[in-house]
């Protein structure tokens, strides 16, 4: 023991603690006697169970001593199945029951047991060894007695449900001597029937009597059998090992028949979902089409007659009425050329007379002025010889006057005259000689 | 050329209608295009009629059928 003082608490829970860890009694099967059986009101069981040495307190919780076939009483001998534990309150050690037979079961559970444990061994019961069940089958095999309530409860069903598909019965007991090696047999015929689905069904009752559905033997026929195969064995509680290596697990034979077709009701109202699904998509699209086609057929190519030329013809116009409009800006053009020309040339001619007309004027202006001048001058001349006439000695000569010479030079003073010398006196129309001069007024001059 | 299905045509028509719009082929292409387009949309129509009567047969021999096979139940 350990040095220290333990309180009582912590001694039970070490002990219990050292009970829960021990798997060899944690699923422990006990066979003994029922005593002081107590049933509470709220389902729960309390006994004890003993045997000539010892005793045992047992609690089978409500859940699980509901599913006890039997009713025990004290006195009774049975088998339970539980675990081991203490209850710290009273810090006295219970099984926890979880299943509970009469003894001469309890010798078949522990066979059971045994079996279960060698099929887990050799993967009878493997999920990935489950084959998937068809959809919709059309042929289905019928494994069960001829005329039972089972039978008839898969028969009805599938022909309510699914009536399409034919069912093929293998008859078969399913209880009592010879049953494991007939329900054998009829599972090796069905598995070569080209069936889609193969129903291993009976009805309720004791362990004993679902004894033939624990057979080795028989799960591995059916382990080893190709195709899908449904078991609904007795009801909801029976659990056969053909349950665990069937692909499905029906709880009823009637459940078999509803795990293995569909109801056609659904499967109508299915197909008549998808029959306006299809109708409706189908109409969709035709109209999708044909909203589509529309379009491309009223598109103006194919609408109007001239819309491929149209557009050319178009440019066509356009580029001649742009050609148009150059030529008439050249016409204008020339046009204004010419008039520029002619207005240049108008104008040049017309300055040429001017000035023409300005050079014959200054021409004729000069000769009327050198005529003038002419004129002028002779006139003038005329006049000026005239003058010059009028003052020539000779005109002054006609009028009386007279001019004296001697010795050819004119004598215009007294002085210049020589009394002895000849006197030459000229007259306008000759002259004369005087040889006599007498100077000074001796001669009368008055008179003259 | 082998037979086109009405999905091909549509596009093909869809596409003569395009290269005509964008109007830059020579007018001697533009017309085999044209000529091409017409046969298409001809023959356009002549499957959407096909196939809006063939879907109308086959809803009422649908319904017929159904009809005929629940009298008979």
């Amino acid at each position: 023991m350990s040095q220290s003082v333990w309180t009582v608490t912590n001694l039970i829970r070490f002990i219990k603690k050292r009970l829960e860890a021990e798997s060899s009694i944690q699923s422990v099967s006990v066979q003994g006697e029922i005593s002081n059986f107590v049933a509470h009101r709220s389902g729960h069981w309390y006994f004890t169970l003993k045997d000539a040495q010892s005793r045992c307190s047992c609690v089978m919780f409500a859940r699980s001593a509901s599913s006890v076939k039997i009713r025990p009483k004290d006195g009774d001998q049975v088998v339970v199945v539980g675990s081991i534990s203490v209850f710290e309150g009273s810090g006295s050690m219970q099984l926890y029951v979880s299943q509970m037979m009469p003894t001469g079961l309890g010798a078949l559970y522990i066979e059971l047991e045994k079996i279960k444990q060698r099929c887990i061994e050799k993967g009878y019961f493997d999920p990935s060894h489950k084959k998937k069940l068809p959809m919709y089958p059309k042929n289905i095999g019928l494994i069960t007695s001829v005329d039972t309530a089972a039978y008839h409860d898969v028969v009805s069903t599938l022909a309510r449900r699914w009536p399409m598909a034919s069912i093929k019965h293998f008859p078969s007991a399913v209880q009592g001597e010879g049953s494991v090696d007939q329900l054998i047999q009829a599972v090796k015929i069905a598995d070569q029937s080209s069936l889609d689905v193969i129903l291993l069904v009976r009805g309720g009752g004791s362990i004993e009597d679902l004894w033939s559905f624990n057979s080795e033997l028989l799960v591995e026929t059916l382990f080893l059998a190709k195709t899908p195969i449904i078991s609904g064995v007795g009801h909801q509680s029976d659990i056969t090992l053909v349950d665990f290596v069937s692909d499905v697990r029906a709880p009823t034979p009637t459940g078999a028949a509803e795990l293995a077709a569909p109801n056609q009701q659904d499967i109508s109202e299915q197909l008549s979902k998808y029959r306006s699904l299809m109708e409706y998509q189908m109409k969709m699209m035709l109209n999708q089409s044909m909203l589509r086609f529309d379009q491309i057929a009223g598109h103006p190519l194919f609408v109007q007659k001239d819309y491929l030329v149209s557009k050319r013809q178009h440019q066509i116009s356009v580029i001649r009425a742009s050609m148009m409009k150059k030529a008439s800006e050249y016409k204008q053009m020339s046009h204004q050329l010419s008039i520029i020309r002619q207005s240049i040339q108008h104008n040049a001619q017309n300055l040429i007379g001017k000035k023409r007309l300005l050079l014959n004027r200054e021409e004729s202006n000069l000769l009327s002025s050198i005529k003038q001048f002419q004129i002028r001058n002779s006139f003038e001349l005329t006049m000026s010889r005239r003058v010059l006439m009028s003052l020539s000695p000779n005109e002054i000569l006609k009028r009386g006057y007279t001019l004296t010479y001697q010795d050819s030079e004119l004598i215009t003073r007294m002085a210049l005259l020589q009394t002895d010398r000849p006197l030459k006196i000229t007259y306008h129309d000759g002259s004369a000689i005087a040889t006599q001069i007498v100077k000074g007024d001796d001669y009368g001059t008055d008179d003259i | 050329m082998e037979q086109m299905t009405f999905d091909q045509m549509m596009k093909r028509l869809q596409e003569i209608v395009t290269l005509l719009e964008r109007n830059e082929a020579p007018l001697e292409t533009s017309l085999e295009l044209f000529e091409e387009g017409l046969k298409l949309l001809n023959q356009c129509e002549s499957s959407l009629v096909g196939f809006e009567s063939r879907v109308t047969q086959l809803m009422n021999d649908y319904s017929k059928g159904k009809n005929d096979h629940e009298s008979s139940l």
